[in-house]
């Protein structure tokens, strides 16, 4: 299973998606990256069938909200295995780092 | 600070206006309104024009001074506004200010968007910018999709029906088919929503807003001198413009808006009101979920009992708390700059006495206005005097 980077502060040690001089929380200098477990449970999606031009070819295609079990939420495409349907509260986990971002799928029920 | 008063109004249709360029748009709004005030240009001391994509979809910038030169007015401070679709909730706000600290007298705000001389992508694009490019944005994620996300969560979340969330464009198009300036004027069942075209699950063609052409504008006076010049000046009496987080990760509650919350807080605070002293509201409903989102907002239901409100026609125009008059940006349209005006206008008219859809005995009016994902709002309370 492929770990998830994110962001750590030094400090208070709060998590971020994206990489900052300083901390959002508490404003110390003291940001590392940190790899999460990418384990998480899907808080809200959508399935985007009129895509921006630049998307154009690739709808429909799902972009989530997803709950990591570190405590941190990201936004991130979401890959949805054929044949089965995501719902709110899944367990999902973090796949891989697209061009445009990091995608997960829904875990399989025997994993 | 000074009182604050609005002493003209003017608005065009909105809709598609083949021909018709942006500078003339903005120019029939603030004819419009400087026309309803019995001004002349001479006395107009500044200019704030709101707008979101002139640049990307009609390749014209330096809006505000272009505008301003036509009109007539000579030579004045001339600021565009951008704040995505609050552009021109923030240009009224700034026309406020203006007034309020004593700097001049008499202030013409406005809002324009031409987008449908554009294709649908480019118009998606555009409106996408208002969002997170570093990070949401860069998925492919569009506004469709963020409401659609909201309106999963906010379904899930406090058990609203996907019944009660088209029941708002029930209402706001029932509500619309009255008003000749609105872009759709024909009514729609529950049924063509709940089957219309799915755009982003579990939103559909009918939760959403067109994209439309149009302009409004509002002249701001003093309100000391302010009936030297209108019959019926009607009072500012509360102003509030805050932001919050711009993507949906930052939001520690998919189905809030920290920045409509603030923005009502300090708009209630300044008029010394709650919000069961208001009358009737102007709210941002840009998808049917949004207005479901801004009724809870504002506080004029608890978080989460927006659908059933919706349901039991509490916002209905007979109903204890009348939302959208005018059909709402799902009826009316949503020319994304020129929204808020086009707020501003509806309430107005409504203190007036004389809107289409009038509302018995309105005296305390809102309008509440929306940018990018919750990442600036804007609330503005009028009294008739």
């Amino acid at each position: 299973m492929a770990s998830f980077e994110a962001f750590t502060c030094d400090a208070c040690k709060g998590l971020f998606a994206r990489s900052q001089r300083s901390c959002r929380r508490c404003g110390a200098s003291a940001i590392l990256p940190v790899n999460l477990s990418g384990r998480g449970l899907l808080t809200s999606f959508t399935t985007i069938r009129m895509p921006p031009t630049a998307f154009q070819g690739q709808e429909p295609y799902d972009i989530a909200v997803i709950d990591l079990e570190e405590g941190l939420r990201v936004t991130a495409r979401l890959t949805v295995q054929a044949g089965r349907t995501a719902g709110i509260g899944d367990p999902v986990m973090f796949e891989t780092m697209c061009p445009y971002g990091a995608a997960f799928r829904l875990i399989e029920e025997q994993e | 600070m000074r009182g604050v008063s609005v002493i003209g109004i003017g608005c065009t249709p909105f809709g598609q206006q083949n021909g018709v360029s942006i500078t003339d748009l903005a120019l029939q709004a603030c004819r419009e309104a400087l026309s309803d005030a019995q001004i002349p240009t001479s006395l107009v001391r500044a200019f704030y024009l709101g707008n979101f994509v002139s640049e990307a979809l009609v390749h014209q910038g330096a809006l505000a001074p272009i505008v301003a030169h036509r009109l007539g007015l000579r030579p004045i401070p001339c600021t565009k506004v951008e704040g995505a679709c609050a552009s021109s909730g923030i240009a009224f706000r700034h026309g406020v200010l203006l007034i309020a600290s004593g700097v001049c007298d008499i202030v013409l705000v406005a809002g324009v968007e031409k987008m449908t001389s554009a294709g649908t992508g480019a118009v998606t694009e555009a409106l996408a910018s208002a969002g997170d490019a570093d990070s949401e944005m860069r998925l492919g994620l569009t506004f469709p999709g963020t409401f659609g996300i909201i309106m999963r969560r906010h379904m899930h979340q406090h058990g609203t029906t996907r019944e009660q969330v088209a029941m708002v464009s029930v209402k706001n198009r029932q509500s619309g088919s009255a008003n000749p300036k609105a872009h759709f004027q024909k009514p729609v069942a529950l049924g063509e929503v709940l089957e219309s075209r799915l755009i982003c699950d579990p939103l559909r063609l009918y939760d959403c807003t067109p994209i439309s052409d149009g302009a409004a504008a509002a002249v701001l006076c003093a309100a000391d001198p302010a009936t030297e010049y209108a019959d019926q000046p009607i009072d500012i009496i509360g102003s509030g413009h805050a932001m919050g987080p711009a993507t949906l990760f930052e939001m520690a509650d998919l189905t809030t808006f920290e920045a409509s919350v603030a923005a009502a807080q300090q708009a209630y605070r300044e008029a010394g009101l709650t919000p069961r002293d208001i009358d009737v509201a102007e709210v941002h409903d840009c998808f049917t979920i949004a207005e479901i989102t801004a009724i809870e907002d504002l506080g004029f239901v608890e978080k989460g009992k927006g659908g059933p409100a919706v349901a039991d026609g509490l916002t209905a125009l007979d109903g204890m708390l009348p939302i959208n008059p005018s059909g709402g940006l799902l009826s009316k349209g949503h020319p994304v700059g020129a929204t808020g005006l086009a707020q501003i206008y509806e309430i107005v008219g409504q203190l007036r006495g004389e809107a289409i859809n009038q509302v018995k005995g309105a005296h305390i009016g809102l309008a509440h206005n929306l940018g990018g994902t919750g990442a600036v709002s804007t609330v503005h309370i009028l009294k008739r005097r």
